[in-house]
């Protein structure tokens, strides 16, 4: 019943690039970079990283949202993801605001954690009104969450980085083929493949997903690397794979990965 | 001065007809034939549609209400400058200088319900304060005069109910205090250690004093803000927000001297000279949320009010001018309590977007509870109180025939009435391996086991794992909101899982788990 057709995609990547627990920086190479955001940021620059849940921070690359920074989600459980990042932001008291998707699921958001008090939708604004919107978003928000739909780009992308960095915000794309600010995202997370746990076939319901996020971001020269997730786990709960002994899909572990499969594939033809 | 069932007549209702003006599924006000029939205040929708079936609904609109007061207010203002608007419907004039002027209380309020009655039904009355004169007016179909000193004695007859203090007055008459005479007899010593600062209003009030002892310094004239506007602006949103980044200000500098406003005087000009300054009351103090609803309130009486009336030239100067302060007291803490600076750049940004775009354009969660992905509906954000605010699942509520956890995190379809409505919903072809539609039977079986989907255009994905029928059928007794459908939760190839419902003979995408 576990099919990872698409996790094979991940197996294009060249076997040293995939680093296991995360994110390739070493300690120094962390505090260096922290230093230079730290430095780069004239507003807030007393909190230049915004914390996200444990679980989550082996996939940024300085482990937290940077402020003044851009993000492109990608991939089958892209909305869920960002779920995900907004849970411990909202709880802290930051704001968010998602733009153009009315039709996310709020029981999905609040059963994650996210605190619905602090999340504000903001409808599909008209073409021409989508960058003046996402302007005054930037001012006010501390997350700024865009659903494009059928928008390929929205006028005065530089202007728009620039507040974002001025601001301190931090710019998330939900899908869509590139960002609408017309530069590539600083750090982009695609969801390369997703396992769902509890529907079988004419019983069960789904009661827990297993994912793989790639990471590529500008900041470590392009590097890509992989974390598994449970999103969420039979709990209810978000997990890292690797946390737990009894998960044995680690997600960074291709050929052990492909090996164990193997018998499953078997059962299931 | 006092117009009766406002909220009705600002509706363009016929007092013949029965109606009602609803706010949060309760009644505010009710025309005559509905009183008639047994509607009162307070009363909930259902049971008010209980005593009169054939009852008009109506949501209560408070700007509408503020933009048809306007012509009454601005009769009013050839007798007097000074108008306090107190509600719409309600609103106060200082008698002194003008009963001088017009010959006496008698003549004043004789003239003034004579000239208003042209505009509108009214009551008028006059006593020492607004308490007192409120009710001179609503007692009486005349016109009714209280002789200078003598509020105590006129108030003490009535029910100790018309302090409108639902929590106090409950307590007050089960200690057998039925009038406002008995109650403003209690010594003020034993009232201020039982019911504390609620109760000494109260008590002032029973008394025929103003509710706060009147203070004779003016405010500092320092404290009112005022912008400049250039270029003039010529809509009434965009003063809002400027009104509100004014709001704040104020509010700032009101709370440094630990004091609250209770009349605000609202000024504007255009850029050909035309002016309009109204002083609103309210006696439980001005939030920063309320002054901006009163300017936009006047603003749009103003700007959208009658012709003949109207501003020619775009708005060049807004002034906000506190009138009467007030020491904070306990209940009115800030006034959106312990906010965050991000809190407050949040709703300043709330308001800019509603500005840009539409107010029902920015919507935030609140628990509504359903099994349709309407456990949180959203709802305009300007009409949510964000003080100490929290959304969450309330889980002594069960929906029973709700999806199980994990939630999707896309909903296409929510309730029975989206999905008639809605135009871009998503149809989809769910076949068995025949090549045939799978089709529930009527014993809530699927016809066959799903092989492969397809959402509406795109190439078919195979069916891997699914489960389901699930069947749910409710509201029998609403024809408009009554649904029968079965739901199917699919996982097809590449591990996209989705819900599709079966409803009146096709297959609808409900929602993914993106």
């Amino acid at each position: 019943m576990f099919d990872t057709g698409e996790m094979r995609s991940v197996g294009d990547l060249v076997p040293n690039e995939l680093v296991p627990n995360g994110p390739a920086l070493t300690e120094v190479g962390r505090g260096e970079s922290l230093r230079l955001a730290t430095e780069q940021l004239s507003v807030r620059a007393d909190e230049a990283i915004i914390e996200v849940s444990p679980p989550l921070e082996a996939l940024l690359p300085l482990g937290g949202l940077q402020r003044g920074s851009t993000l492109h989600l990608k991939g089958p459980a892209s909305h869920t993801l960002m779920f995900s990042l907004l849970v411990e932001p909202t709880q802290q008291g930051k704001w968010a605001v998602v733009v153009g998707a009315a039709d996310i699921g709020l029981s999905a958001a609040a059963d994650l954690g996210v605190a619905l008090e602090r999340l504000v939708l903001v409808d599909q604004p008209p073409r021409s009104a989508w960058a003046t919107v996402l302007g005054a978003c930037i001012g006010a928000f501390d997350l700024v969450i865009i659903a494009p739909g059928s928008v390929n780009s929205v006028g005065g992308g530089r202007r728009l980085r620039a507040r974002v960095r001025e601001r301190g915000t931090v710019l998330l794309q939900l899908d869509g083929s590139s960002p609408v600010w017309g530069e590539g995202a600083e750090t982009e997370l695609t969801v390369t493949s997703q396992r769902w746990d509890g529907l079988g076939v004419g019983h069960g319901h789904l009661s827990a997903r297993q994912v793989t996020v790639a990471t590529r971001s500008r900041r470590s020269g392009a590097r890509r690397w992989v974390t598994s997730l449970w999103m969420p786990d039979q709990d209810g709960v978000l997990r890292s794979v690797t946390e737990n002994a009894d998960d044995v899909y680690a997600g960074a572990d291709v050929d052990r990965l492909l090996e164990l499969e193997a018998p499953f594939r078997e059962h299931v033809s | 001065m006092w117009c009766p069932d406002w909220p009705t007549v600002a509706m363009g209702v016929d007092d013949t007809e029965p109606a009602a003006v609803f706010s949060s599924d309760r009644v505010v006000a009710c025309t005559a034939a509905a009183r008639s029939h047994g509607v009162h205040r307070t009363q909930r929708r259902r049971a008010a549609q209980g005593c009169c079936p054939g009852l008009l609904v109506i949501e209560r609109d408070l700007t509408r209400e503020f933009r048809a007061f306007e012509t009454v207010i601005a009769v009013l203002t050839r007798f007097t400058p000074r108008i306090e608007v107190v509600r719409p419907g309600v609103c106060a004039v200082p008698a002194l200088g003008p009963s001088r002027y017009f010959g006496g209380d008698e003549e004043l309020v004789a003239r003034v319900h004579k000239t208003v009655e042209v505009e509108a039904c009214c009551r008028a009355g006059i006593a020492d304060g607004i308490f007192a004169a409120t009710l001179a007016a609503r007692t009486a179909q005349t016109p009714q005069v209280v002789p200078v000193g003598h509020s105590a004695e006129f108030l003490a007859s009535h029910t100790i109910e018309s302090l409108e203090r639902p929590e106090l007055t409950d307590v007050l008459v089960r200690l057998g205090l039925r009038t406002l005479g008995s109650f403003a007899q209690l010594d003020i010593a034993d009232v201020i250690g039982r019911f504390g600062t609620v109760g000494v209003v109260a008590h002032r009030l029973a008394n025929g004093l103003a509710e706060h002892p009147l203070d004779t310094v003016r405010p500092d004239p320092n404290l009112s803000v005022s912008i400049e506007m250039e270029p003039p602006i010529e809509r009434v949103d965009q003063a809002a927000f400027l009104a509100r980044s004014m709001a704040e200000e104020l509010r700032t500098s009101l709370e440094a001297g630990g004091t609250t406003c209770t009349a605000i005087a609202v000024e504007v000009e255009t850029e050909h000279g035309e002016q309009i300054s109204r002083l609103w009351r309210n006696e439980s103090g001005f939030g920063v949320a309320a002054i901006v609803d009163r300017v936009r309130w006047q603003l749009d009486g103003w700007m959208n009010g009658p012709v003949r009336t109207r501003p020619t030239g775009g708005l060049v100067r807004l002034v906000l001018i506190p009138d009467e302060l007030v020491a904070t007291t306990g209940r009115q803490l800030g006034f959106w309590g312990g906010e965050t600076e991000a809190d407050t750049r949040a709703q300043r940004g709330i308001a800019r977007i509603e500005g840009l775009m539409s107010p029902e354009a920015v919507t935030m969660a609140v628990w509504n509870g359903g099994r349709h992905g309407d456990e949180f509906r959203l709802v305009p954000a300007h009409s949510i109180d964000f003080d100490d605010r929290k959304v969450t699942r309330e889980a002594h509520t069960p929906w029973p025939g709700g999806l199980p956890a994990p939630m999707p995190s896309r909903v296409y379809l929510t309730t029975a009435a989206s999905t008639r409505r809605r135009s871009d919903r998503c149809e989809v072809t769910l076949l068995d391996g025949q090549g045939n539609e799978v089709a529930v039977t009527g014993r809530g079986f699927l016809s066959a086991e799903p092989a492969s989907l397809a959402i509406a255009g795109r190439p078919p994905r195979s069916v891997q794992f699914w489960a389901g029928p699930w069947l749910v059928e409710e509201r029998w007794w609403d024809r408009d909101e009554y649904q029968r459908l079965a739901r199917v939760q699919l996982v097809v190839d590449g591990n996209d899982a989705h819900v599709v419902r079966r409803q009146d003979g096709r297959w609808l995408l409900e929602a993914d788990y993106r």
